[in-house]
């Protein structure tokens, strides 16, 4: 039985993209809690972008069952799924994660257009969601002067800013971060992931955060290796 | 759906330049498909209104739509005259209220120039059952005296009292009637109709141009001034064709059946309403070509649409991978695609709608002058409304293409796109 607080509980997932012999994820148990800040190590061919694609609820599982705030994707359509995605997850990507077409502000928004329940929750701190959006954009450092420009103006930093503002907009349960920092030099990194991780504590967000670079561990609660819990990658490497 | 048309049309307006062509190209197809089906529309009224309550049309025998086309909208010319004896004997009938006698074949600056008498002024109708109304001046009286359509002293800056020599034959490069003037005596209201073309005249002058020519050409060596001509006998010989109006409609096949079986003279009358439809069914085969050939540009162009919508889809994966996972349904995804394709669709419409609007205002005093047909920037009438849902449905078929196949590549790519 899931642990009732736990926000992602995984059991038995195996995954398999169609027309392949083998499984490319297979894993037994892996759970994460809401104080969480989980930090996943993960090379290129170990899964990672598969298993990000499963917890989006893009993809489904072959066998075996995932939760996410105790509801299971296995049981639920595509379009049901995808709502969960727009109401409790926040993604940032490695790069290129704006709209080029949109503002700061507009594409910080994004999330409030696809899921009520968010916009609905940036009205609990802040009197609407642009004053909410200008808020997290404030904390995470990006000076007003900048939500003006085009957003294919800004450096990649100040994008992946835009995208972490848009990730933690109307308090997702969960928040998960693929490689966002790689495209960053050191000390951007190091300014970056301070400013995540303590966005993510101020909206008790559960931070997953996929890195090939293990140098950024430290800076995490847990520590997960994607090659020892995913049974496929071994049974590849081994086979 | 709200935000996904505005985000659809911030990302088209995102790429502007790009689609500006693809509208440039369906808003040139629109208005060539709407210009093919306005001409079409304007010349079935132009050519019905241009004769109103005249129950038949009678001539020398040829084709009902020869009849129709030389003595009505005076294009091309008579092979044959009836004589004014058998137009005599024919008026007598007791079923006829008014007859109007016409004598075509010679010309001023390209005008044609039409013999007849003053009660083409009180008979002949057009339009719905219009008469012709003077703007100046008055019916012809005596022999030199002519009666302008408002065209012809629009175009050659006529006024009362103005003095005009006419061509022999409707070229202005044939032999001239230059001996024998004519004035100005009346200028006729617009109609819309072949009379604004038309200088009239009286068929005594008819007979007095030609009294001194012989076969065609002028008599060597003989010429007859203006002021004897009263001394010979006027009367008509012959006359081109005549419009007649029945006392009672109902007696039309009986008059008809009359003209036809005239002994005399092989003679032909035909119903206006009958001839028109005989004519319509020739242009039709012209007009269904057109309309095809334009239906064809307009798939043209919304093949362009297709395949550039398509072409930037490859660039926009990461777009669709982002809008995906801030909650973005496959379905949305197919709609902003989708929409997309629709909003060029509309922009070409409207645009392609002024594009025409513009082109008519422009050259309808053109194809007035030179065609005689008068084109209105009238707003759209309901065959064009009809014919621009036809575009506009094709259009949102067409933007289905893109939209599904970017609904499969974000199933496909989910939140990482395979580029």
């Amino acid at each position: 039985m899931p642990n009732a607080t736990s926000r992602i509980v995984i059991r038995d997932l195996v995954f398999r993209y169609p027309g392949m012999a083998s499984p490319c994820l297979d894993i037994t148990s892996f759970q994460a809690d809401a104080g969480d800040r989980i930090f996943l190590y993960g090379p290129s061919g170990s899964g990672k972008s598969t298993l990000l694609g499963l917890l989006g609820g893009v993809l489904a599982a072959e066998k075996g069952t995932i939760h996410l705030l105790g509801q299971d994707f296995s049981a639920l359509t595509q379009s049901q799924r995808d709502r969960i995605r727009a109401d409790h997850i926040g993604f940032i990507f490695q790069q290129f994660n704006l709209i080029p077409y949109l503002s700061v502000i507009e594409n910080v928004l994004l999330p409030c257009r696809f899921s009520p329940r968010r916009l609905a929750q940036t009205l609990s701190d802040d009197n609407s969601p642009t004053l909410a959006a200008e808020r997290l954009l404030g904390q995470l450092d990006l000076h007003p002067a900048l939500w003006k420009k085009p957003v294919t103006q800004l450096s990649v930093g100040q994008q992946q800013r835009v995208a972490a503002a848009r990730a933690l907009i109307g308090k997702p349960e969960i928040v998960i971060a693929d490689e966002p920092t790689s495209a960053l030099d050191a000390d951007r990194q190091a300014v970056f992931l301070d400013l995540l991780l303590r966005e993510c504590n101020n909206a008790h967000a559960l931070l997953l955060f996929v890195s090939h670079d293990q140098r950024l561990a430290t800076a995490f609660n847990r520590e997960i290796d994607l090659t020892t819990i995913n049974r496929a990658v071994t049974e590849n490497l081994t086979a | 759906m709200k935000h996904l048309f505005l985000l659809a049309l911030k990302s088209a307006w995102n790429r502007r330049f790009t689609l500006s062509l693809t509208v440039i190209a369906i808003a040139l197809s629109v208005a060539m498909l709407l210009g093919v089906e306005r001409l079409r529309e304007q010349a079935h009224e132009g050519f019905s209104q241009s004769i109103a309550a005249t129950d038949l049309v009678v001539g020398a025998r040829t084709s009902p739509v020869q009849l129709m086309l030389y003595a009505v909208f005076r294009i091309g010319e008579a092979t044959n005259n009836m004589t004014w004896a058998s137009y005599q004997y024919i008026t007598k009938n007791p079923l006829i209220a008014w007859s109007i006698p016409i004598s075509l074949g010679d010309s001023h600056h390209g005008f044609p120039v039409l013999g007849t008498t003053p009660d083409y002024f009180t008979h002949f109708h057009y339009g719905d059952a219009q008469l012709l109304t003077f703007k100046q001046g008055k019916p012809f009286k005596t022999t030199f005296d002519a009666v302008l359509g408002a065209e012809v002293a629009k175009q050659l800056n006529y006024k009362l009292g103005s003095a005009l020599t006419l061509n022999h034959g409707m070229s202005s490069a044939g032999p001239q009637h230059g001996d024998k003037p004519f004035a100005v005596v009346g200028i006729l209201a617009p109609t819309g109709t072949p009379v604004d073309r038309t200088v009239h005249i009286s068929l005594e002058a008819i007979t007095a141009i030609h009294l001194d020519w012989v076969a065609g050409a002028p008599m060597p060596g003989f010429s007859i001034p203006p002021k004897y001509v009263k001394k010979f006998d006027l009367a008509p010989k012959e006359i081109t064709a005549a419009l007649i109006g029945l006392k009672n409609r109902a007696a039309v096949f009986k008059v008809q059946r009359e003209v036809n079986n005239y002994a005399k003279e092989p003679l032909l009358g035909v119903m206006p309403g009958v001839a028109l439809e005989q004519l319509w069914q020739v242009v039709n085969v012209a007009e269904k070509s057109l309309m095809a050939v334009s239906a064809m540009v307009v798939v043209v162009g919304l093949s362009g649409l297709v395949a550039v919508v398509l072409a930037g889809l490859n660039e926009r994966r990461r777009e669709l991978a982002i809008l995906r996972s801030v909650g973005a349904k496959p379905r949305d995804v197919f709609v902003l695609l989708s929409c997309e394709g629709l909003f060029i669709t509309i922009l070409g419409i409207i645009f392609g709608v002024l594009l025409l609007t513009i082109l008519t205002t422009l050259f309808a005093p053109i194809a007035q002058a030179r065609y005689g047909i008068a084109i209105q920037a009238s707003s759209l009438s309901l065959a064009e409304l009809r014919l621009l849902s036809v575009v506009m449905l094709v259009g949102l078929l067409a933007s289905l293409v893109p939209g599904y196949r970017a609904y499969k590549l974000s199933l496909l790519d989910g939140l990482t796109p395979r580029i």
